[in-house]
């Protein structure tokens, strides 16, 4: 059964560089960006640079306001609550970041790191505190002789498993994990997406996972979100998006990542050229300048989010019932 | 099965690149850490070779060593580093520098530190003419050019007079790779040349070094942590860990039998896009202090298969023919 925990509608953010009002450059980093996730799932974000995946988190932390939308969490609009509301809400949710260095005040200890969040939020007693403090080291596989580390003489894993415990220890319903294994070794990736599905099993987490590595994505999310300037271009179940992509853009990232398998290299480059720049967005949809299949039509007609299967969706007028007679043959056709 | 030959090899001609035995340390107040053990590999003319590590594992120091760039509190303390059969060891500083820039460029990881920022793109592409061929500035910004032609730049007349931050990150690396192909090198020494590049624009930049090797002739080391970047342009590849090369043979046998734990142990910890793992297996443990090492094998400590023999520092032993890893099981199983 459907049941969001967390619902992005509609939203949008401008921001705005320089200037006086009418010499501003203003950037649009998300339009129209409608996103779900259901309880204790775990909704994967790709993109590349300039995609808008980072802008997303920080709009549903409420760490920015959106231009326009709402983002839905609990039942609740966070964009309409005042602040005082909001501070009881951000327990709910909380985030970890992929650069662990700069993400612990270096004179503060394990300790003082992960008691802080429970005294903000005025949690437990002095002495129930600390209990707490292990319980969540426990739950990251550290013992308690961490407690009086400091960050910087721990490896990039073990911060990185600190984040965590940090992150987990108000018992938040939501995480939002921003490229939270971009900076560590291959080794130690894996025991850190580890570390994430056993937590969300035991504590019953639900995910927002960002990531620019399609092969992290596809192994921890149930859904994923492909984004392209600012838009959200195809949406769906990760194991349908990732075996029948439903999007020109996703099949080119897909076919983009370097495979472990020296018998399967590219052949072809996948998409030409770079992503456009935000300040001039192209007309149309976003990604026909790159498209390798793109039409007359694409260059002015902007495409809307077409069911493409069961909660899969695609921006792509390949879907539009007008052209889906001659369409590519990996376009499926739901008719 | 027949191991494959390694192609690039000629036997009556020396390598493009041999190093030696070759160790490098650090003195530091608790000893000398020994960052670089031992290490022996050979590139051949026309060859790609990958040298593929985590961090720790010294690879970047053993790049920066064929290039006389290493940071002047490390020293070279054994082995030999030949270019074409000529020791460059003991060169004096005069002479490096002819041979830098000539003979063997570089390909960073962060293009947009090691552009300078107040000169224009097209005079520091053309520079090494000046410098190396004595040629007049008009000649050598021609020259510039062509070389941005070569490596695919749109508009290289206009984007020649413009400034490095006028570059997106794929076009600076672009701008690096005509740099350093400028005087058609024996040999281009890429670091984690891809690294920050998203995935689209490395897949066309990994097009470009192989377009390169192929037209020019030109022999790459590439250093990585990347398996699928190694998969998808290297022809040879070395493994190196805390120091050491584990394991040396040709791509495709590393890939489809790897014989060193190690290896074995990064492909199952790589999460590939297609088709989706049901499990990372993650490596326990931590890459050894290079003022710790251990007694023995140096990845004794993480390896599932570890035996009494272990604590005996394992010889490069023969997988198959020209595919050769430090591991006494490979004795063991040998007989």
């Amino acid at each position: 059964m459907a049941d969001p925990l967390l619902q992005v509608q509609a939203v949008s953010k401008t921001f705005g560089f320089g200037g006086v009002f009418w010499t501003r450059r203003w950037l649009q980093a998300l339009d129209q960006v409608d996103l779900e996730i259901q309880r204790g799932q775990t909704l994967g974000i790709v993109g590349e640079t300039g995609s808008g995946k980072s802008t997303v988190c920080r709009i549903v932390l409420g760490l920015i306001r959106p231009t326009a939308g709402r983002v839905i969490f609990d039942g609740r609009d966070l964009t309409l609550l005042p602040a005082s509301e909001m501070r009881r809400v951000r327990r709910q949710m909380q985030a970890v970041f992929q650069d662990t260095a700069s993400a612990f005040n270096p004179r503060q200890t394990v300790q003082a790191a992960l008691l802080a969040p429970l005294e903000v939020h005025r949690v437990g007693s002095r002495g129930s505190r600390l209990t707490l403090v292990e319980e969540a080291l426990h739950h990251v596989g550290l013992d308690t002789s961490f407690l009086g580390r400091h960050p910087h003489t721990l490896s990039g894993g073990q911060r990185q498993r600190v984040a965590i415990a940090r992150a987990i220890i108000l018992r938040p319903s939501l995480v939002v994990a921003d490229e939270p294994t971009s900076a560590l070794d291959v080794s130690v990736q894996a025991r850190i997406l580890n570390l994430f599905k056993e937590i969300q099993r035991e504590l019953r987490l639900t995910y927002l996972f960002v990531s620019h590595n399609l092969g992290v994505i596809r192994y921890v999310s149930d859904v994923v979100a492909v984004m392209y300037l600012g838009r959200v271009v195809e949406v769906g179940p990760v194991d349908q998006v990732f075996s029948a992509p439903q999007h020109p853009y996703t099949r080119a990232l897909l076919e983009a990542i370097p495979r472990a398998d020296p018998t399967k290299r590219q052949r072809d480059i996948p998409i030409m050229g770079e992503i456009p720049s935000a300040y001039r967005m192209p007309s149309g949809c976003r990604f026909h300048s790159r498209c390798p299949v793109a039409m007359e039509i694409c260059s002015h007609e902007d495409p809307p989010s077409y069911p493409v299967g069961e909660n899969h969706r695609a921006a792509c007028l390949w879907h539009d019932r007008r052209f889906v007679d001659g369409a590519p043959s990996w376009i499926a056709s739901l008719s | 099965m027949s191991g494959a030959p390694r192609a690039h090899r000629h036997g009556d001609r020396p390598p493009v690149l041999g190093i030696e035995g070759l160790s490098i340390e650090f003195a530091m107040r608790r000893g000398a850490a020994r960052v670089v053990d031992g290490v022996t590999l050979e590139v051949w003319p026309g060859e790609i070779v990958g040298l593929i590590g985590e961090s720790g594992s010294g690879k970047t120091m053993t790049a920066l060593s064929v290039l006389g760039l290493l940071p002047r509190t490390a020293k070279i303390t054994a082995g030999d580093i030949r270019l074409s059969g000529t020791s460059l060891l003991g060169l004096p500083e005069a002479q490096l520098r002819a041979i830098r820039g000539r003979d063997i460029a570089m390909i960073p990881q962060n293009p947009m530190s090691a552009l300078n920022p107040v000169l224009r793109v097209g005079a520091q592409v053309g520079e090494p003419y000046v410098l190396h061929r004595r040629a007049d500035w008009k000649t050598a910004l021609a020259q510039a050019v062509r070389r941005l032609t070569d490596v695919h730049l749109p508009l290289p007349d206009e984007r020649a007079s413009e400034y490095p931050h006028q570059f997106s990150g794929g076009m600076q690396q672009r701008a690096m790779t005509a740099m350093a192909i400028a005087l058609e090198p024996q040999l281009l020494v890429a670091d984690e040349p891809t690294t920050a590049l998203d995935v689209t624009i490395q897949a066309q930049i990994l097009r470009l070094l192989r377009e390169i090797r192929e037209e020019h002739r030109t022999s790459i080391l590439f250093i990585t942590h990347d398996l699928g970047v190694v998969a998808e342009t290297c022809d040879w590849v070395y493994v190196m860990y805390a120091g050491r090369i584990l394991e040396q043979g040709s791509v495709e046998r590393i890939f489809a039998h790897p014989g060193h734990p190690y290896t074995q142990a990064l492909l199952r910890a790589t999460p590939a896009a297609e088709p989706a793992q049901a499990e990372l297996v993650s490596i326990p443990g931590t890459i050894p202090s290079p003022l710790d090492l251990p007694r023995g094998c140096r990845f004794l400590d993480r390896c599932p298969y570890r035996f009494e023999h272990c604590n005996e520092e394992p010889p490069p032993l023969a997988v198959e023919t020209d595919h050769t890893a430090r591991c006494w099981l490979l004795e063991a199983v040998n007989g």
